[in-house]
């Protein structure tokens, strides 16, 4: 079922083989890019690649989603304080909580932290080897979101507002700057969850159902049972891709056909094209998929020659090979994993054990192959976790936890923002999901203010009517 | 209240405003907020010191201090002096703005001083769609014989005014095609064909129409249009998405709504209120009003938001939004957090009606003030009279008590056996497996000397050996040195044995209500669950060492070395506590066989607690401010109602909404059922009839069919026969009008070619072969989902069934991926026009997808297998069945070339190269441009 009948042709002399044949590839391309045939007829390509407001700091950007909402107290954010009054009644005032009746007292750390690099960042042993990049991350420790429950909180984070239909930030980034390969999606979520919220949260709304993700296999598969069809439809259905060629022809025969007699009508034009994008992307995509490709040492830096970290390391090395071509957005998703709500240490442990290996190696690789610098890294989930106990767990805190981001013109080797001495709440440099979209879009050359769409009878944007961008993580 | 109004007036956008304001629209809409909130009160209509605020101009103008503003200069502009209270003028006299504020009147100044708009108050009543309904006469046209319904009359008198001619009419098979994919959604039968073709009689097409009418098969294709706009689903969507597993009947119920014809004022009042209308027997329900209610109740809404109140407001908002948009083609939800920017509508308004929303009940166990459980439940209501539903309630109770009582049984029987025969070696284990990980003795010397029980001694070494899990409980256990570790050990075991007591003892005061319910047959006590008070790391000790091992190999749940895997715990039973057991499996058994069935059950509302509704200041319902009344738009429904102060208020919005007098109603519906046919409507935004929509290319056109709607009873196939006997409607797509004057049908000077939507395209790949199951109603939940009342549903595939594809459930997280590919209306809101896509991921749908591939190769053997049929007679025939028509010379030649010439295949005996071949021209076919576009 692969494109076993593909394979043997490398993608070049494919393209120069049907030159004459199927829609004559190369020049059919120079006019579907020139004359934009691929939406409505006047308007440009819908999905090529356009100028930023200004200069961006970053080309892409890749998400690395912590589902569940991984502790900021047992991760980038140490607490002392909790150590010494651990087991004591909480001694605060407490802010909506999501599920208070089962609090506990106070709790610290089960996990040891150590400063790590020049920056002296201190990081637990939860990410020993995330920690050994400390002089490339931008740890936040003062994110504020609202939504105490997850769906409310993946909303938030995805798409700027809790409860309403809003484009995803990510449609946002597609639908602000385009594509760099129009060979491939431009937005693409590894793995993503259908729970709390679903597709929701990588949508595109009420912007044109272009700038929406494809997703790639979901949570509850393994990468195993993804990586055979990870985009749905692009490989042919037990035809030779000569049967295939020989009907395309024949249907575009018949379709310009259609297209003359119906005298001018751009919408057939259209969909012409979109068969003969289709086709390319048949061609294009299965060689970026094929991570097998890469050599053992590459795959052992992602953890693919380890049980425990192979799935996330595929994800992960997956992403810089989609970077590398130049998918504009990009998430992977470790979930639904990160929400401990009790046994937190053992499971904790667990998770952070499966991506920790992956996500230095994803930093370091793309540091050597000089990837690192226009591509923005931010690793977080959609809230952190309580100072105080929920049995032996701790509830859901959104109130302030913690963030990274690394390459893509953050200041690298900084703390920025933080809690109180409990970790309960952002004290210092608030940076409100708002804000965090305002930066993100920042970084990739678009003036949240400017990146406006108009819906229903007036101008949306990600950031509603808030947002500040936090100029001093930018380096 | 007079005051208030008119303020609102001078924000009210117009459609003429220059284009260069939106650019500014957000900042002028803060800043029109922060004057109307702060300035108004004195620089409205009262003019304190001659100042008027309402409009830039009057600003500009100024008050007996001179101008107000100096665009572009705000620090010499009087108004920002005044807010920064530096100088003699203090503003507004309340107390300073805030910072914030101060800076957004800065910026509004700088940039211009820009106003949403500037031009005078809109005059409500004059607007377009606020208008009284009167029936036009019909227009003088030159081209007289063209007139077949009034339709034509308008159509042709704009056609003449701009020199432009109707297209030509379609031809027979290109208007048998477009009547049967609008009314029916699937492409005429050959059967079908051969009649229309043979009926050459002058009323062929009214015939046809009636027949199309009559077949069962129009009512789940109209029925599909109107879900769109109730924004139909089968799950909650949002956060929690789950599933609400009796919304299909609504969706059934509308599918018999347009296959009865049941007049669409009638429809109205089920929706809204029609609980609160008596079925006529005072024994039985009114079944048809209580489903349409779901209406009401199928909204997205999410469930697990702590915040109670706001949850309620957050779905009263939704019900609102989509009520509004759908029966008055109103943005009304705008006005949730400040009177609309656009339209006339206030937050007292809006209040007012959810007033009437708020006083509705469409959650479950939100008594008590809204206090929460976590996740919120939907109401439900019963179809069958009260006494049976008890009944079957009651029923199903005693099922359940004894089904807990068997649990209760087990766990007590459980706990009994290993507290008395495993638990007290606990410590036994703990330092034999610590001899053996720790000090290497071997596993036999180490049984050798006691009685331990090797398998489990086996998962202690795992359990305990460091570096398989991080159990931070097992710290002290772990650091014990030398001789401490046997006191150590011997604290674990009192500690456990502990907690094993305190776990037993909620066991057994669980029993023993259960066995009570069991005496006095009621319904049984919430089961104890160990995260109920087991709360601190010590706990966790108990709870992971008596963990079952996980049966999944997914699962993260601990394995814990004393954990009893479910099916194995009846092997700890004594014998008299096995046979109780064996009994009340009989019992249970006896119960399930001899229970009433299920009663059908709607997702639906009814009347709850009657809210005294207040204004929430910016939408925050934690700020309430003035009480207002339960009525309707001021601007719709005039200043002097009377408020209702019996009861939500349902039934009287519902009389009202579908009242003939109420200009929106029938002007929307009538233009939906328009652009239903067309493509488009007379008003091109069909959810907003609202200053920011489109206004009608034909109001005359559109007011004259709203009126004859409303006489006719408001009958939806009456509509449909006026609209599509028309000349109008039966224009060929090819323009005539070289010139392209109108560029965008605007004045309906040709047919609009469409894509056929997602629904019409799957049900035609089935139907050509026949293949399409035609059964109606009921649910595929069972079949396609794993259904449970809570939780997330697991992906499924529409292709699991040949049913029609308005049966599929529509789990709104979780939307099948071609039904959104090919613009599935997500449910996510009232959606009044779909998008019609064009883009690569179809095209790779079309060309690799699976049921593509099936239904190409169905078709191919359903082509074949006729009997002794030429290889010509067979592409006719192919022609035929999917494209309603016969190929000409050209295409047959074509063909026949075309499977002579297939190429072979790679791998030999799947299936012959005819078939092959077969199959590959039955895709063209199908996924060509000509099948996928309706002429």
């Amino acid at each position: 079922m692969r494109a076993t009948q593909i394979l043997p042709i490398s993608r070049r002399a494919m393209l120069r083989q049907t030159a004459c044949g199927f829609g004559s590839l190369g020049l059919s391309t120079l006019l579907a890019e020139e004359s934009g045939l691929f939406g409505k007829t006047g308007e440009t390509n819908p999905l090529q690649a356009r100028a930023p407001h200004f200069l961006p700091r970053a080309k892409r950007v890749i998400f690395l989603f912590m589902h569940g909402g991984p502790s900021h107290l047992d991760t980038f954010d140490p607490k002392p304080r909790l150590n010494k009054d651990h087991g004591k009644p909480i001694p605060f005032k407490l802010s909506l909580q999501f599920a208070p009746e089962s609090h506990g007292g106070l709790m610290k750390s089960p996990f040891e932290f150590k400063r790590y690099g020049q920056s002296g960042i201190p990081v637990s042993n939860l990410f020993e080897n995330v920690g050994a990049h400390a002089d490339d991350l931008c740890v936040i420790r003062s994110v504020v979101g609202e939504g105490v429950d997850h769906g409310a909180a993946l909303l938030q984070l995805n798409t700027g507002t809790l409860n309403f239909n809003r484009p995803s930030i990510g449609s946002w980034l597609f639908y602000g700057l385009g594509s760099e390969n129009q060979n491939l999606p431009g937005y693409i979520e590894i793995k993503p969850s259908f729970y709390h919220g679903g597709a929701r949260n990588w949508h595109s709304s009420f912007l044109p159902g272009i700038y929406q993700a494809t997703p790639i296999g979901n949570d509850s598969l393994k990468v195993d049972d993804v990586k055979g069809t990870p985009i749905e439809h692009l490989l042919s259905q037990g035809i030779t891709s000569e049967q295939q060629r020989y009907e395309l022809e024949m249907l575009q025969k018949m379709n310009q056909r259609h297209k003359h007699l119906s005298k001018y009508d751009p919408q057939l034009e259209a969909r012409i094209q979109a068969f003969e994008l289709a086709f390319r992307m048949q061609l294009e995509a299965p060689e970026v998929f094929n991570v097998e490709e890469e050599s053992k040492a590459t795959k052992q830096l992602y953890g693919l020659d380890n049980k425990v970290t192979y799935d996330y390391g595929w994800q992960l090395l997956l992403a810089r090979r989609l970077v590398e071509r130049g998918v504009r957005v990009i998430r992977c998703w470790h979930s639904y994993k990160w929400d401990q709500h009790s046994d937190l240490a053992r499971l904790h442990n667990q998770n952070a054990q499966e991506v920790d290996k992956p996500i230095a190696g994803l930093l370091k690789d793309l540091k050597t192959r000089g990837l690192l610098d226009e591509t923005l890294i931010v690793w977080g989930g959609e809230f952190g976790r309580t100072p105080f106990a929920e049995n032996d767990g701790r509830d859901h805190n959104p109130y302030g936890y913690t963030m990274w981001m690394a390459g893509g013109g953050v200041t690298p080797g900084t703390i920025y923002g933080a809690t109180d001495e409990f970790g309960y709440h952002a004290v210092k440099d608030r940076m409100h999901i708002h804000d965090l979209h305002a930066t993100i879009l920042h970084l990739l050359g678009l003036n949240h203010k400017k990146l406006t769409y108009q819906y229903g009878g007036r101008d949306f944007r990600l950031t509603d009517v808030h947002g500040v961008v936090a100029k001093k993580i930018i380096s | 209240m007079q005051l208030k109004i008119s303020v609102l007036l001078i924000l009210f956008h117009i459609l003429t405003a220059p284009v260069y304001l939106i650019a500014t629209s957000f900042l002028s809409e803060k800043a029109s907020v922060i004057i109307n909130k702060h300035c108004l009160a004195c620089h409205g209509e009262t003019q304190v010191s001659g100042l008027d605020l309402r409009t830039r101009e009057a600003a500009l103008k100024g008050g007996t201090h001179g101008p107000a503003v100096i665009p572009g200069d705000a620090i010499n502009s009087l108004l920002y002096q005044a807010v920064l209270q530096t100088g003699k003028l203090k503003m507004p006299v309340g107390g300073a703005l805030s910072e914030k504020e101060t800076q957004i009147l800065h910026q509004w100044i700088q940039d211009g001083f820009i106003w949403i708009q500037d031009s005078e108050a809109m005059k409500t009543s004059s607007w377009w769609a606020f208008e009284t309904l009167q029936q036009p006469s019909l227009p003088a046209v030159k081209n007289k014989k063209w007139i077949n319904t009034p339709v034509d009359a308008f159509i042709l008198q704009k056609l003449e005014e701009n020199n432009l001619q109707p297209a030509s009419p379609a031809n027979k098979l290109t208007l048998l095609r477009r009547a049967k994919f609008d009314l029916h959604g699937i492409p005429p039968s050959e059967q079908e064909i051969k009649d229309f073709l043979e009926d050459s009689g002058p009323n062929a097409f009214s015939r046809l129409i009636d027949r199309l009418l009559a077949s069962p098969r129009y009512g789940e294709q109209w029925a599909r249009h109107w879900l769109d706009v109730a924004r139909y689903a089968d799950s909650s969507g949002l956060d929690e998405d789950v599933t609400m597993p009796y919304a299909w009947r609504y969706r059934d119920y509308v599918i018999e709504t347009f296959n009865q014809d049941i007049p669409y004022n009638q429809f109205i009042r089920e929706q809204i209120a029609g609980d609160l209308y008596s079925s006529g027997n005072s024994q039985s329900p009114n079944v048809r009003g209580i489903l349409g209610t779901g209406f009401l109740a199928i909204g997205p809404r999410a469930i697990a938001q702590q915040d109670k109140l706001k949850m309620v407001y957050d779905f009263v908002d939704e019900q609102i939004d989509t009520v509004s948009k759908t029966f008055m083609g109103l943005t009304i939800s705008c006005a949730r957090c400040h009177d609309h920017k656009f339209d006339p509508i206030s937050t007292k308004d809006y209040y007012s009606l959810a007033s009437i929303f708020a006083s509705t009940r469409s959650f479950d166990k939100l008594k008590n003030g809204f206090k929460p459980p976590h996740v919120s439940t939907f109401y439900f209501e019963p179809l069958v009279p009260k006494t049976i539903f008890e009944a079957y309630v009651k029923h199903q109770d005693k099922i359940k008590t004894r089904e807990a009582a068997i649990e209760a049984l087990i766990q007590n029987g459980v706990a009994k056996y290993s507290s008395k025969n495993i638990y007290p070696h606990l410590g036994d284990y703990m330092l034999a497996a610590h001899r053996i990980f720790k000090n290497q003795n071997s596993m036999t010397e180490v049984l050798s000397k006691t009685t331990l029980d090797q398998k489990i001694l086996e998962r202690w070494i795992q359990y305990l050996k460091p570096g398989n899990a991080l159990r931070p409980y097992l710290e002290k256990w772990y650091n014990a040195k030398g001789p401490e570790l046997i006191q150590v050990t011997q604290e674990y075991q009192d500690l456990f044995d502990g907690l094993a007591k305190k776990w037993h003892q909620k066991i057994l005061i669980w029993e023993r209500k259960v066995m009570k319910a069991l005496r006095e047959e009621t319904a049984p006590p919430r089961k104890p669950e160990t995260s109920d008070d087991l709360i601190a790391v010590k706990d966790r000790f108990f709870l992971s060492v008596t963990t079952a091992p996980p049966t999944t190999e997914n699962s993260k749940s601990d394995s814990g070395p004393f954990g009893i895997l479910k099916k194995d715990r009846e092997d700890y039973l004594p014998l008299e506590i096995t046979s109780t057991i064996a009994s009340l499996r009989e019992e249970v058994k006896h119960l399930k066989v001899t229970s009433p069935p299920e009663p059908p059950i709607a997702t639906a509302v009814s009347d709850g607690d009657i809210v005294d509704q207040k204004v929430f200041i910016r939408g925050n319902h934690n700020a309430p401010g003035e009480t207002v009344e339960k009525q309707f738009p001021v601007v719709l429904a005039g200043m002097n109602q009377k408020p209702i102060v019996k009861g939500s208020g349902r039934k009287e919005f519902a009389e009202w909404l579908s009242h003939s007098s109420n200009p929106l109603t029938p002007r929307v519906m009538v233009n939906r059922i328009w652009q239903w046919h067309f493509g488009e409507g007379l008003v091109r935004t069909p959810n907003n009839f609202g200053s920011t929509g489109e206004k009608p290319t034909h109001k005359q056109l559109l007011d004259f069919l709203a009126v004859e709607f409303t006489k006719s009873n408001w009958s939806i196939k009456s509509l449909h026969r006026i609209l599509m006997l028309s000349n109008t409607y039966q224009q060929s797509s090819s323009k005539k009008n070289k010139t392209m004057t109108d560029l965008d049908n605007q004045l309906w000077s040709h047919a609009k070619r469409r894509r056929l939507t997602v629904e019409e395209i799957r049900d035609a790949f089935l139907a050509l072969d026949g293949e399409l199951n035609l059964s109606m109603g009921g649910t595929l939940g069972a079949e396609l989902l794993d259904y449970k009342q809570q939780g997330p549903e697991q992906a499924f595939h529409p292709n699991k069934t040949k049913r029609r594809t308005i049966y599929i459930p529509i789990i709104r997280n979780k939307i099948p991926g071609f039904m959104k590919l090919f613009d599935f209306a997500d449910s996510s809101s009232s959606i009044g026009k779909r998008d019609e896509s064009n883009v690569a991921t179809q095209a790779l749908y079309m060309m690799n997808s699976n049921n593509v591939h099936e239904r190409s190769l169905s078709l191919a053997r359903y082509l074949l297998n006729k009997e002794k049929s030429s290889t010509l007679t067979r592409i006719e025939r192919a022609y035929l069945i999917t494209l309603t028509r016969k190929p000409n010379l050209e295409e047959k030649k074509e063909a026949l070339l075309y499977l002579n010439n297939y190429p072979p295949s790679v791998s030999e005996g799947k299936i012959d190269s005819q078939l092959a071949a077969w199959q590959s021209f039955c895709r063209i076919l199908i996924t060509s441009n000509e099948f996928i576009y309706l002429n």
